[in-house]
């Protein structure tokens, strides 16, 4: 089986910022393969156990995503293209998905296209449908578990908003999966050295089929971020550390001070 | 300043005990979220000759910062960086004693200029004041030193109420006496040429500087109202690797020629980080998975893994600490491994992953520890950090292995393994177990005092430790230290019940 899984490069930290003028992020800082990403990659070299075949990991980015891609290597990814032109930059759900698929389609056909869940970046968990669309492919999102693969059909459960369902999707199709499918392997010291020479394959927008500036980049972005901001947080919540007995006696001197009309709200230095 | 002083009461019961399980009392408890309010406080309590015990995070291992009897001041309010500055291309932090380790990670991240505060003792959640009272180094003490190394300035309130700034290099003992900031001269005679592996008062030895004294006196000689620490910057190329061994392996073996083979290792190529994890110590973390935090985002260890030594490797050059790499590969298929069998990282975020790992054994320990005090109260932690010289590695790790198979007690093995400074804690669950597991420490301090190693290393003495101290320690550095104390505390008011 052809499999391809499209991993993204996106900021360590959490205290984004954003260039007011283009409403896109700066990413200037420590960065880190999505870690959805990871699970899309375990994915699908675990279809390729099953299947076998081949895995290409895809990556949109600067040069600097490269890095993504010799991660995916290092995992046990066959081959790495970085899709990267100034002329992507930008991009919101639609343009970089298009510009994924029109990659994707320079390179495939592919039995099987991999996304994670979302990014941590974008949050949209869009971009992984929005391709399928672009490639007219059938895709099954929020997998938690990969029940069983082969050439006729990827049999899965997936989470839904009345409960999870097991179903199968035939190939060729688009898949997104979620942190329940299992812990991204951990890259052998070997395997790690090798992924830093692997050769990478590089596409730009010259490389596509479809050569149109307008459906690229922030030209052929549908939305403008306006404004980038945290969300507002409530309360601060926290985690009760001390032993069972230590946490039971806690919980339950806030009752009995709730109960006796004396509460007024819990120590911060209670909790720890 | 009473706002910050209240009477004791059971809402404060968890002040009264730190990681050890080891529970004191007091009188009285403040919270001073100024370090002129901690100071007051403090003098008020001594001029009325009340004893103060300082107090961080309560991660501590031995009791030293649990209270015995007056007054508990606690620093969790004085968490502020003070100031970064820039003096002689290093970065000085000073920080109030209360900063957690992983504040003080963040600030520094969040600065992005590269700088780091480098020992990193595995327990993130302990105050830098704690840090500093116990001296902890963490597994990149191999490299980084401790975190009394990286000090450059303190400043001490001392026991008569004034306050002294030491600063590194300015009172260093020479010919058994050092002169102090406010002039007054100590006098110790009879000093050693080095520390003997000790930290703080026992380490008492000629040419240390002062400041490595206060380093690890468990908070006896002074109470810490800033640090000023150096940062420095990371390497450029930061690798961790976990070797993963089977039944066959000898990851002893491994440990020793890997830090031979540094020697061999390219350009400015060095190890930072060396820890070991004995079977009883990986066999427990996998057990723990779900109970510890993050522990459950690790995927398996690999199929029939035994034992693991944990390594990270840094450098400025990608191909020297490329071919360093290779060298330890090569060593580690020598000494029965399997090459696939390695999980490796590069960065702070993938290392992260496995300083997790690390830190997850002694929180395993201490999981246990608490389990097994619900059946009885009496058990506390049963542990130690002995250092025996190098070429006794092998003969300690069998000696503890021997012990537990003896008494029939659990255990677990795990620690710094270039270095010979591995933990060891032992399991009671019941009055009867706990009582055969104090002897056997007891009989592992006599052995390792016996190949000319170290008692008490990184975690301190505390109250918990006393008795090991007295059974093994050279009498002449407990007199020493008895005499410094003195010097400075004549009254016994700073952190009274520790150490002696």
């Amino acid at each position: 089986m052809k499999i391809a899984v499209c991993v993204k490069q996106v900021p360590a930290s959490q205290d984004a910022k954003m260039d007011p003028e283009r409403g896109t992020l700066i990413r200037d800082g420590a960065v880190a393969t999505n870690p959805y990403d990871l699970f899309a990659v375990e994915a699908a070299l675990r279809i390729r156990e099953q299947t076998g075949g081949e895995v290409t990991a895809f990556s949109m980015g600067p040069q600097s995503a490269e890095k993504t891609l010799r991660d995916a290597i290092a995992m046990g990814a066959d081959h790495g293209v970085l899709i990267s032109d100034r002329a992507f930059a930008g991009a919101d759900v639609l343009a970089t998905s298009y510009t994924l698929s029109q990659a994707l389609a320079a390179k495939g056909p592919f039995d099987l296209i991999v996304f994670g869940r979302q990014t941590t970046d974008g949050d949209t968990a869009q971009v992984g449908p929005a391709v399928a669309v672009h490639l007219g492919r059938p895709y099954l999102c929020w997998i938690q578990e990969l029940i069983g693969c082969s050439e006729e059909e990827i049999r899965v459960r997936c989470s839904g908003s009345r409960g999870d369902l097991e179903c199968g999707i035939r190939p060729p199709c688009v898949i997104c999966v979620d942190k329940g499918i299992g812990q991204p392997r951990i890259p052998a010291l070997k395997a790690k050295l090798a992924a830093k020479k692997a050769p990478l394959e590089c596409l730009s927008a010259a490389d596509l089929p479809d050569q149109d500036p307008m459906h690229y980049g922030l030209e052929g972005s549908a939305t403008r971020v306006e404004k980038i901001y945290p969300p507002y947080r409530g309360e601060k919540g926290f985690r009760l550390q001390g032993s069972m007995e230590e946490n039971a006696d806690r919980v339950s001197r806030w009752l009995s001070l709730a109960a006796n009309g004396e509460y007024e709200g819990i120590r911060w230095e209670e909790s720890m | 300043m009473k706002k910050f002083v209240e009477a004791y009461s059971d809402r404060y019961e968890e002040y009264l005990r730190d990681e050890s399980r080891y529970t004191g009392s007091c009188e009285e408890i403040s919270f001073p979220d100024t370090v002129e309010a901690m100071a007051e406080t403090a003098r008020e309590c001594l001029k009325q000759g009340r004893s103060v015990t300082v107090q961080g995070a309560r991660t501590g291992l031995c009791g030293a910062g649990v209270p015995a009897g007056g007054h508990l001041l606690s620093t969790e309010k004085l968490e502020r960086l003070v100031s970064v500055t820039e003096e002689d291309g290093r970065t000085l932090v000073c920080v109030e004693p209360g900063m957690r380790l992983s504040a003080l990670a963040a600030e520094l991240a969040a600065r992005r200029s590269g700088a780091a505060f480098l020992p990193n003792p595995t327990e993130t959640t302990a105050t830098v004041g704690g840090a500093f009272a116990c001296n902890a180094k963490g597994p990149n003490g191999l490299l980084y030193g401790s975190v009394g190394d990286r000090t450059a300035e303190a400043e001490i309130l001392l026991a008569d109420g004034t306050v002294m700034k030491l600063r590194r290099g300015e009172a260093v003992l020479r010919n058994g006496a050092c002169t102090l900031p406010d002039g007054r001269e100590l006098r110790v005679e009879g000093l050693p040429a080095d520390a003997g592996g000790y930290s703080g008062l026992l380490s008492l030895h000629e040419g240390e500087d002062l400041l490595d004294v206060f380093a690890g006196s468990e908070g006896m000689l002074g109470i810490v109202l800033n640090l000023t620490l150096e940062a420095r910057k990371l390497p450029s190329e930061q690798w961790g690797i976990v070797f993963f061994f089977g039944e066959e392996g000898d990851p002893l073996g491994f440990a020793e020629a890997a830090a031979g083979a540094q020697e061999e290792f390219p350009g400015d190529t060095r190890l930072a980080v060396g820890e070991y994890f004995h079977e009883t110590a990986l066999s427990m973390v996998d057990s723990m998975r779900s109970t510890i935090q993050g522990l459950a985002a690790l995927p398996d260890f690999p199929a029939g893994t035994r034992q693991a030594v944990y390594l990270e490797v840094c450098g400025e050059s990608e191909d020297d600490v490329g071919e360093a790499l290779m060298m330890l590969l090569e060593l580690f298929t020598e000494f029965g491994g399997n090459e696939d069998d390695t999980w490796a990282g590069t960065g702070a975020a993938e290392m992260e992953k496995f300083r997790l790992l690390r830190h997850a054994a002694p929180e395993a320990a201490n999981v246990r520890v608490s389990e097994a005090r619900l059946a009885c109260r009496e058990i506390t932690k049963l542990a130690a950090d002995f250092t025996a010289p190098a070429e006794c590695r092998r003969e300690l790790v069998e000696l503890y292995e021997s012990g537990l198979a003896g008494t029939g007690l659990a255990g677990s093995i795990f620690g710094h393994v270039i270095e010979n400074r591995m933990h060891v804690n032992v399991f009671a669950g019941n009055e009867q177990e706990y009582r055969a597991g104090r002897e056997l420490l007891a009989s592992w301090a006599r052995a390792v005092a016996g190949m000319g190693g170290c008692v008490i290393s990184e975690n301190g003495v505390g109250k918990l430790k006393r008795e090991l101290l007295r059974e093994s320690a050279d009498p002449g550095r407990l007199e020493r230290a008895r005499a410094v104390k003195e010097f400075f505390d004549p009254k016994g008011l700073l952190n009274p019940g520790n150490l002696f």
